[in-house]
């Protein structure tokens, strides 16, 4: 410690390497966006493999009528630790790590504005992450009131365990982290582009992140502020949302999900930024409409705010056509997006590498997903169908057809740029076809479960019910899913060391972070940047030859 | 750091773009908070919507300011604050923020488990705190 307090004589310039410290300090005590890039995605796809397994167990339950293999009590704690790693522990920091590595390389700037802050985000989200996980190990097991933690259910009387209160803590600490990264990522973004980047021509990706950055500054703190009201309704006897006194219980819903829907949103979006910068590069064209593109984006980021009670609709508390409305309302931009995805690829030279695999999955995945949302958001419709099996289809289809694929489409995408060489396509496309099989016989079947009424977050069924081939040929397509990963995570242990050199910019990408070394040297650019005079200032300086497009 | 010809491609008012859209959010908020409100009669959600819609006003309202300064006093020292820019100040690495974390998580975790858990914690947050404000400090 006491050489760490001689540290602050630093010299602000020139940059000494030497300074750096290595091995496991250099990772702890490091402020460099990229290395605090990696560690959100490693930590995020750790997460994605406990969360997983608890997947695997609940199907593993659900496999057969009238099994008894996880006991009621865990089987709550496992849904609702699911969901809860998977949506805030998962898919949230994996963004905010692909954010954290490439909005800097994208805009030309050194490293995010506040590189402590910056790396204070990613220790809290790793610590609330433990401090969650730490609830199986205390006596009465960890939260089981489903991550929404809906009151009464809850409250210090029918959830009394302290896994209840540490899950509250967790999120109290990741409603922070959030806060802190998305104000990094727009300051980032407003004060320091490069000479030239002008806000239209940032690339689609970083555009993305700065409207999941503004929705994360809308939604968290109130997330934050409802897991703190009811801490003190816990621990305190604070009864704010307890009927009984005079409390509300339903404030409770109207809070959480204020944060939860535009939540959706901020999972989704950082992922449709991915797939636009892949369509465009494995096409090799501009993007089709940027300026849609890109007030779609604000669309749906504006209205994602006034949604929230679609998910209340069967409390007969809320307002029916006003959200019904806005609900149909909103997939108009994500269908302004599919024609512009649709549009970048027309035409264009496709190569089918494995970015581009994946994006062409999520577009059929993700569209079903869509599809199955005005269902829901028309409220007769909703009434008979929710908290049933159609909605864990639905909800299914959007974040794990349109998150998880862009997950992995990142990570075939940018690889090379993190890593410096190539994955091994032949795996990728093992993966690939292992996922989309196993999700598709995971998840559609249980569209028609939820038709046939099977209730979510029950812990077993009769075999009177009917429902037992469904959900068997369900927990066969979940295991396809959990081998899937073995493939991919074999290629990135195998390919870290062995694969094949990339050189900096393999794709023939378009956006900045492909004009510098792979992996980036430490203040991101070895040498000046190219002019910047459209949205793909690399493209330009590599086909000076090629036609001018302007959007 | 600049060539010659971009900074004319450069907006004069910096965040011009990012006033519209912060104007244009706060508007939007503010109105269908309104309006939800009239409507729907729901307390909580009127109140999140225009304290949102506000808070995006409040954002807009200071980045036009900054504009406004920039404009007025900033001509003929372009370069200088460009230099400013480029020199910022990027600390290769810190202990700080991983002890801060260390201490948020225990101090807040303490309130549950107990004193044994939460003292430890607020003093680690306390000196992560000291040693972070010492680290800016001695910076130049």
């Amino acid at each position: 410690m006491t050489v760490l307090d001689e540290r602050p004589e630093v010299v602000p310039e020139p940059p000494e390497h030497s300074e750096r410290a290595i091995g496991i300090l250099g990772w702890i005590t490091t402020t460099d966006h990229k290395r605090i890039g990696l560690a959100y995605m490693v930590t995020g796809m750790v997460f994605f493999l406990i969360g997983g397994a608890m997947a695997g167990m609940i199907r593993v339950q659900l496999a057969r009528p009238e099994q008894d293999v996880i006991s009621e009590d865990l089987y709550n704690q496992l849904f609702t630790m699911h969901g809860t790693i998977m949506l805030l522990l998962f898919v949230s920091p994996f963004a905010l790590g692909l954010a954290n590595y490439l909005v800097p390389l994208q805009v030309g700037a050194k490293d995010m504005a506040f590189p402590r802050l910056n790396a204070l985000g990613y220790w809290l989200t790793l610590f609330a992450g433990i401090v969650m996980l730490s609830g199986f190990a205390t006596k009465d097991g960890a939260a089981k009131f489903g991550w929404y933690g809906y009151t009464p259910l809850s409250d210090g009387v029918r959830s009394p365990n302290l896994g209840g209160d540490l899950w509250i803590v967790g999120i109290a600490l990741l409603g922070i982290a959030g806060v802190i990264t998305a104000l990094n990522v727009i300051t980032t973004v407003s004060t320091m582009r490069a000479p030239g980047m002008t806000m239209f021509r940032m690339p689609i990706f970083t555009w993305n992140l700065f409207v999941t950055s503004l929705l994360i500054l809308m939604a968290f703190p109130v997330l934050t502020a409802a897991g703190v009201m009811l801490f003190v309704d816990r621990q305190f006897d604070g009864r704010i949302f307890d009927a009984a006194h005079g409390g509300y219980p339903l404030l409770w819903q109207h809070l959480f999900w204020f944060f939860g829907h535009p939540e959706v949103y901020i999972l989704v979006l950082p992922f449709f930024g991915v797939f636009t910068e892949i369509f465009a590069v494995f096409a090799r064209r501009p993007v089709f409409g940027y300026k849609t593109l890109v007030f779609a984006t604000l669309a749906i980021g504006f209205l994602s705010v006034g949604v929230w009670a679609h998910h209340m609709f069967t409390t007969g508390e809320v307002l029916l056509p006003f959200f019904s409305f806005m609900t149909m309302l909103i997939a108009v931009p994500t269908g302004v997006k599919f024609f512009n995805w649709i549009g970048t690829m027309w035409g264009g030279q496709l190569s089918f590498r494995p970015p581009l695999v994946w994006g062409i999955g999520f577009l059929l995945t993700f569209l079903l997903g869509g599809l199955t949302g005005p269902m829901l958001a028309s409220a007769p419709l909703d009434f008979h169908l929710s908290d049933t099996y159609f909605v864990v289809a639905h909800f299914h289809y959007v974040l794990f057809g349109g998150s998880v694929f862009g997950v992995f489409a990142a990570a075939y995408y940018w690889f090379p740029k993190f890593t410096g060489r190539m994955l091994n396509e032949r795996l990728a496309w093992i993966h690939f076809a292992l996922t989309f099989v196993g999700f598709h016989l995971t998840f559609m079947v249980q569209h028609v479960l939820g038709l046939e009424g099977m209730p979510r977050r029950v812990q077993t069924y009769t075999d009177a019910d009917g429902w037992s081939g469904l959900n068997l040929a369900s927990s066969i397509g979940s295991f396809l899913v959990g081998i899937s990963v073995l493939p991919f995570l074999w290629n990135v242990w195998r390919s870290y060391r062995h694969g094949p050199i990339a050189g900096r910019n393999p794709w023939d990408g378009q956006t900045l972070e492909w004009a510098t070394a792979s992996p980036p040297v430490p203040e991101n650019y070895d040498e000046p940047l190219p002019p910047i005079r459209s949205e793909r200032p690399v493209w330009d300086a590599n086909h000076p030859d090629a036609k001018a497009t302007a959007h | 750091m600049s060539r010659p010809g971009e900074l004319a491609a450069t907006p004069k008012r910096r965040f011009h773009a990012e006033v519209v859209l912060y104007t244009s959010l706060a508007g939007f908020l503010v109105l269908g908070g309104v309006i939800y409100g009239v409507w729907s009669k729901e307390a909580a959600g009127t109140v999140l919507l225009v304290l949102v819609g506000v808070f995006a006003g409040i954002v807009a309202g200071y980045l036009a300011f900054q504009d406004r300064l920039e404009r007025t006093t900033a001509r003929g020292s372009t370069e200088e604050a460009e230099a400013e820019d480029h020199d910022q100040y990027l600390p290769h690495s810190s202990i700080w923020p991983f002890e801060m974390g260390v201490g948020m998580a225990t101090s807040f975790a303490g309130v549950v488990l107990g004193w044994a858990i939460f003292v430890p914690g607020v003093l680690i947050l306390g000196h992560s705190i000291v040693g972070w404000i010492g680290q800016s400090r001695h910076r130049s």
